[in-house]
């Protein structure tokens, strides 16, 4: 998904003209320090919510007359001793606003991004004492040479602008420049607007609970995406439960994600919660505060002057933001009048809309509730007129997903409004078309918070009431949303195809780990398409291109013999010959040197003999001959998909066997078996597993019985599986002459490890040129300006060269400096090459796995994820400690790195605090060369 | 005394009722109310959920409790005025806001008052509410209404300072420079409507109706090949807004374009399949009567 940045003429030339350039920069003016002398409600809508908060009492409010950043506390503070009734009013107002600046002050947040942009982005951050806003970035980690600045403060809002699309940069909040970044402060500018750049979306709402549930819920997206990690962040409202005051929005929201705020920026809309004690229409309050939105439309879309609603585009899609809660709703209101013309402003290929109260719903809220109802009757009808085609929302906790519909305003009943019956699922009735005739309506309640309801909602296709996220992939003319759970199993899928003619990637789609050098099948969908097709796949996130298929039949499958080289950043894309612009091309997925395969997954067809005849030993070795059929076989339980013969009395065995194809060098294996009632099994003849049984002898029965489906699970002898073919033979035993039930499953998954090169090797199918590019090697060429597949390796401006660490390359390197340096103007080119003299050479894999590594972890940061990644995909082991579970690991975490950052990676002694693959390349490999 | 408030804190948060389902919301807080008829908070609360469910009667019952129980509660206030009105009770509403004014007024209790007064037909008092809230807070939606006012009252040229007050204090809103250029061409000030225009279309991917109406204006200055481009703009970018998206919509959009270039026959056409797929579209009615008379 995330392209490679291109380095153009115009980034090369703004690297030479950018030292210490003051960047535009902008601050914004926080709502806390705006002269607004009340954010009391202005109508009753607004002291609705007012209400909620537990204000009571009689007397006289003392009613947020405190600047905004105090209010949330202020008023439950009133709210709270007045009902307490134990002190004075002036007391009341002394004591909550020492509080209410102890909060504020204690508010800390570190660097967090908002309003991507092609070629801008803010960065925001909020300190407990007055300082100056000032940040470095660049397109070189090493050397941070930009600089932007806001006013100086507690609250830091610095916009970098003059940026490149699609870009990489990395930032630093420091008041000098140059400064050298680390590899977490990073952010990628939005493609250009309008583009078919794949990206991916992460949708939340109602989370801000700050319980476990919502730390699984981001755990199991961020393990879901891997290093394709969402370029964009939609929360649905609800952010900071119960009131959105500053500590709320603190513990609930910034601490959680901080992680992804750091890389992505987050586009929220206004929950109920933090409606509280936020006042949309001065727009103050934490809420307020803790986001800068646009109001003038300088991220696309309309000036809705106003942070409450507002518009933004990101590639293709047009995303458009409402205030369900505390805007006035009404058809002639601002925002809907506003709304009309932005959707009249718009080109867009796609238009997603959302706000917090969903129009359809059955879980914890119904939509006859007043703020559902109205968004429905009066919104809802403008957005389908202009095509709308996603409809997000939370409030309601639950997962709910609507079939195609249309006109659903004041009845929601089923019947005349479901335009597309089928499941809108690739791999079922196929996707929705989005024609502008229909939209797809989907509730994201399900964010954290406790979840309920009936969850029959006659307009959704599925809903589910179970905690989880939604991930978006929007790939061009495609659009597919999964609902990923909690315990990060995606129970949800639907995708909407935008165009008659187009092409959509089935498989990869994104986020897939394969193992290098393995078979892949590539599945594609495609409509109005000429016939012909060609097939092509990247290394380095679609920079450059290979080809597989010059010209094949478009009949949505191709296999792949993926080559023997790591990477995180590869990705397919099929394309009609016959019309380059229809095309299909995945989100990036990883070849890795290690992976866990399942070699068989559950389901699969075995061969089974059950004729109730003595197959001796051969049987164990051996393949073919007998008949096949998929899993569960057996019979009895009627729950059989493939009925084996039933004798009565009954055989003792059945056997069942099947080939196994390992691409490597197995390092671990795990069995699942599904049996009744003994079980034996056999890897290339020898025994790995039993269950039930006592002796392997024919007649023998089972030596117990294990009730209806047992279940077995166990790690295996890995060492007994060879490179190639294996047989997985099972023996499986009645436990009498008399039991009505036999069954068998079997799921094996293994650790499979293989020896990558360091270069892609030759794809070995006719390639063309593109760009520059030798497709064929997939290498850069000479002159090219873009970065080789695995960018942390190289770099130094020694590209041309085999591989920017090898030995050849620091001697060309270190040659080509001395002779520069004998030029003053060539001084930098000079010490930017010498630079190269300080990469190690790369060890051999053997010596890079004699290298002892300890890293300290958390289960949910996506820094750790990257690092596991990037160890595993080259088969280095480390030990790995979760410092939030494990003690211990957390006190020596602490010792060697006291600000507590993870990773913190310990290379035999060279401590590592952040991600950085370069460094830990260079640190491995500069203990690895201790090794033989 | 911070340990104890920060309790305190922790405690409300702990008791604060979740988000949850109405009616087993309306039901807890009347559980609560049986069991505590003097909770204050949750009678408020179960006014609120009532009224959010569409049962202002209920809300009035409760909330008129509440203020015999505790008189002058400003939210309790607002939102029993918000009812009353919900209910028709204009008078009984405005009641209790000029009371709540007179205490020392609000732009929640100036706005809503506003709003009843232009119902009674009281345009002046209505328009010294919005003035008063205003001044108390620099809202858009204040900024809309009272120009929306102005305007019915032919105040124009106020109405364009309130506006253009409005435009300054938020980041050039399209609905203020939609209402001056509309306030502008009534005024016979054409070239500053077009200024106005112009603001919209530069800061729109697609602008056809904006066009449209720009090139309307050209041609009531005489300059009529400005206008013709305009129109023709305006079209083409109409007809790439139906490739990307094919809506009802654009549809419209290009048949406003084309009623302006005089072809009504495709106008009508793409009008009454516009029709077909969006009813709603109260515009494309208008706009087809337009296309059939030949105008």
């Amino acid at each position: 998904m995330r392209s490679s940045p291109r380095a153009t003429a115009q980034d090369t030339n703004r690297a030479s003209e950018t030292a210490e350039r003051e960047s535009t920069s902008t601050s914004r003016s926080r709502s806390f320090s705006r002269s607004t002398p009340s954010v009391g409600p202005r109508d009753a809508e607004r002291d609705r919510t007012i209400g909620q908060t537990g204000r009571r009492g009689d007397g006289e409010a003392v009613r947020c007359s405190a600047p905004p950043a105090l209010s949330v506390p202020l008023c439950l503070c009133v709210s709270l001793l007045r009902e307490t009734a134990l002190a004075s009013g002036a007391v009341v107002a002394t004591i909550v606003t020492l509080i209410a600046l102890d909060a504020h002050a204690q508010s800390v947040r570190d660097p967090y991004l908002q309003m991507g942009t092609p070629d801008g982005m803010s960065i925001v951050w909020r300190t407990a004492a007055s300082g100056p806003s000032s940040v470095c970035w660049g397109e070189d980690r090493a050397s941070l040479t930009n600089r932007a600045t806001g006013p100086d403060g507690i609250d830091h809002v610095v916009r970098v602008t003059g940026l490149s699309p699609s870009t990489t940069y990395y930032y630093a909040v420091s008041p000098t420049c140059p400064v050298a970044g680390d590899a977490d402060h990073t952010f990628r500018t939005s493609p250009p607007t309008g583009s078919r750049t794949p990206f991916r979306l992460w949708v939340v709402g109602d989370s801000g609970t700050g319980g476990t549930r919502q730390r699984a819920v981001f755990s199991a997206m961020l393990e879901d995406v891997g290093a394709d990690t969402p370029d964009v962040f939609l929360h649905m409202g609800d952010i900071a439960y119960d009131s959105g005051t500053t500590t709320e929005f603190d513990a609930n929201f910034f601490d959680i994600y901080e992680s992804l705020l750091m890389n992505t920026p987050c586009w929220p809309t206004l929950g109920n919660h933090e409606g509280r004690n936020a006042d949309s229409l001065t727009q103050t309050g934490p809420y307020y505060e803790a986001y800068v939105l646009p109001p003038d439309g300088a991220a696309g879309g309309m000036p809705s002057g106003t942070e409450a609603y507002y518009s933004f585009d990101y590639a293709n899609v047009h995303f458009i933001v409402l205030d369900s809660h505390d805007s006035p709703r009404t058809a002639g209101g601002p925002m809907l009048t506003w709304l009309r013309a932005d959707l009249a402003a718009t080109d867009q290929e796609w238009v997603v809309a959302y706000w917090h109260h969903p129009p359809y719903t059955d879980g914890t809220h119904t939509d006859v509730e007043t703020q559902l109802r109205e968004m429905r009757e009066n919104v809802n009808p403008i957005l389908e007129a202009a095509g709308v085609d996603v409809v997000l929302a939370g409030h309601s906790h639950i997962y709910e997903r609507s079939y195609l519909l249309h006109g659903a305003y004041t009845s929601t009943v089923a019947a005349g409004h479901i335009v597309d019956m089928g499941d809108g699922r690739t791999s079922g009735d196929g996707p929705y078309r989005a024609t502008g005739d229909g939209a797809l309506y989907v509730v994201a309640g399900h964010g954290g918070a406790s979840v309920g309801g009936d969850a029959s909602h006659p307009l959704m296709y599925v809903s589910e009431v179970a905690q989880g996220s939604c991930i978006v992939d929007v790939t061009g003319p495609a659009m597919t949303l999964h609902n990923l759970r909690w315990d990060g199993v995606e129970t949800d899928d639907v995708t909407l195809v935008r165009d008659s003619t187009s092409i959509v990637l089935l498989s990869p789609a994104g986020g897939e780990t394969y193992l290098a050098g393995s078979e892949v099948d590539i599945v594609w969908a495609s409509s109005g398409a000429s016939g012909r097709v060609r097939v092509d796949f990247s290394v380095d996130d679609g920079a450059t291109w290979n080809v597989l298929a010059t010209d094949t039949a478009d009949d949505g499958h191709h296999a792949w013999r993926t080559p023997r080289f790591a990477t995180a950043r590869a990705r397919v894309r099929v394309t009609d010959i016959a019309d380059e612009a229809i095309t299909g091309q995945s989100l990036a997925f990883t070849l890795a040197a290690e992976t866990v395969i399942t070699a068989i997954p559950s389901g699969s067809v075995w061969a089974y003999h059950d004729q109730g005849v003595d197959q001796g030993d051969a049987w164990r070795t051996s393949l073919g001959g007998w008949a096949s059929g998929p899993a569960e076989l057996g019979y009895g339980d009627a729950d059989e998909e493939t009925v084996l013969t039933d004798f009565d009395p009954n055989a003792p065995t059945y056997y069942f066997r099947r080939e196994v194809v390992v691409d490597g060098e197995v390092t671990s294996a795990r069995a699942r078996v599904l049996f009744d009632d003994g079980f034996v099994m056999f890897v290339n003849g020898t025994e790995v597993s039993r269950q039930n049984v006592g002796g392997l002898a024919f007649d023998a029965f089972a030596s117990g019985s294990s009730g209806d489906n047992a279940r077995y699970e166990a790690d295996i002898d890995a060492s007994v599986f060879r490179e190639g073919s294996n047989v997985v033979a099972v023996m499986v035993k009645q436990d009498s002459g008399v039991s009505s039930d036999l069954s068998f499953d079997l799921t094996l998954e293994l650790g499979v490890r293989v020896e990558v090169e360091e270069t892609l090797p030759d794809a070995g199918v006719p390639g063309d040129r593109d760009g520059g590019r030798d497709v064929d090697s997939g290498m850069v060429a000479p002159g090219s300006d873009a970065g080789p597949p695995d960018v942390e390796d190289g770099g130094c401006g020694c590209r041309a060269a085999p591989r920017g660490g090898s030995p050849f390359a620091i001697v060309l390197c270190a040659a080509l400096a001395l002779v520069y340096r004998r030029r003053a103007w060539l001084l930098p080119l000079a010490l930017l090459l010498s630079a190269c003299s300080a990469a190690v050479p790369p060890a051999s894999a053997s010596q890079r796995a004699q290298v002892r590594i300890t890293m300290y972890t958390t289960s949910w940061c996506p820094a750790c994820a990257s690092a596991r990644s990037w160890l595993h995909s080259r088969g280095i082991p480390f030990d790995d400690y979760d410092v939030e579970v494990e003690p211990e690991a957390a006190a020596r975490h602490r010792h060697l790195n006291s600000s507590r950052s993870v990773p913190t990676i310990d290379v035999e002694g060279t401590v590592i605090r952040g991600w950085s693959a370069e460094d830990l390349r260079n640190a491995v490999d500069r203990a690895a060369h201790r090794y033989r | 005394v911070r340990i104890v408030l920060a309790l305190w804190l922790c405690a409300l948060s702990a008791t604060a009722l979740a988000d949850e389902p109405s009616e087993e919301r309306i039901e807890e807080l009347r559980a609560i109310l049986d069991r505590s008829p003097g909770d204050a908070d949750a009678r408020l609360r179960l006014a609120l959920a009532l009224e959010l469910s569409a049962r202002p009667v209920e809300a009035l019952s409760e909330l008129d409790v509440f203020a015999a129980l505790h008189p002058g509660d400003r939210a309790a206030d607002l939102l029993r005025a918000q009812v009353l009105a919900d209910l028709g009770r204009d008078g009984d509403a405005v009641v209790i806001l000029d009371d709540r004014i007179a205490r020392g007024g609000d732009i929640g209790a100036y706005w809503l008052r506003a709003r009843l007064r232009e119902r009674a037909g009281d345009g002046q008092g209505a328009l010294e509410d919005y003035d008063a809230a205003i001044g108390l807070g620099d809202a858009l939606e204040l900024y809309v209404a009272r120009g929306a006012l102005l305007e019915r009252a032919a105040r124009l040229d106020e109405a364009v300072l309130g506006y253009e007050a409005g435009l300054i204090a938020h980041s050039g809103a399209v609905v203020l420079r939609e209402a001056l250029a509309r306030v502008e061409r009534r005024r016979g000030r054409r070239e500053a409507a077009i200024t106005h225009l112009d603001a919209i279309i530069g800061a729109a991917r697609v602008a056809p109706r904006w066009r449209i109406e720009r090139a309307s204006l050209l041609a009531e200055l005489g300059r009529h090949e400005e206008a013709q481009v305009e129109r023709r703009t305006a079209l083409a970018e109409a007809e790439r807004m139906l490739v990307n998206r094919a809506s009802p919509a654009a549809l419209v959009e290009r048949a406003r374009a084309r009623i302006a270039l005089g072809q009504h026959r495709e106008a009508i056409a793409d009008l009454e399949l516009a029709l077909r797929r969006a009813p709603q579209l109260t515009e494309a009615r208008a706009l087809l009567a337009t296309a059939r008379s030949g105008r």
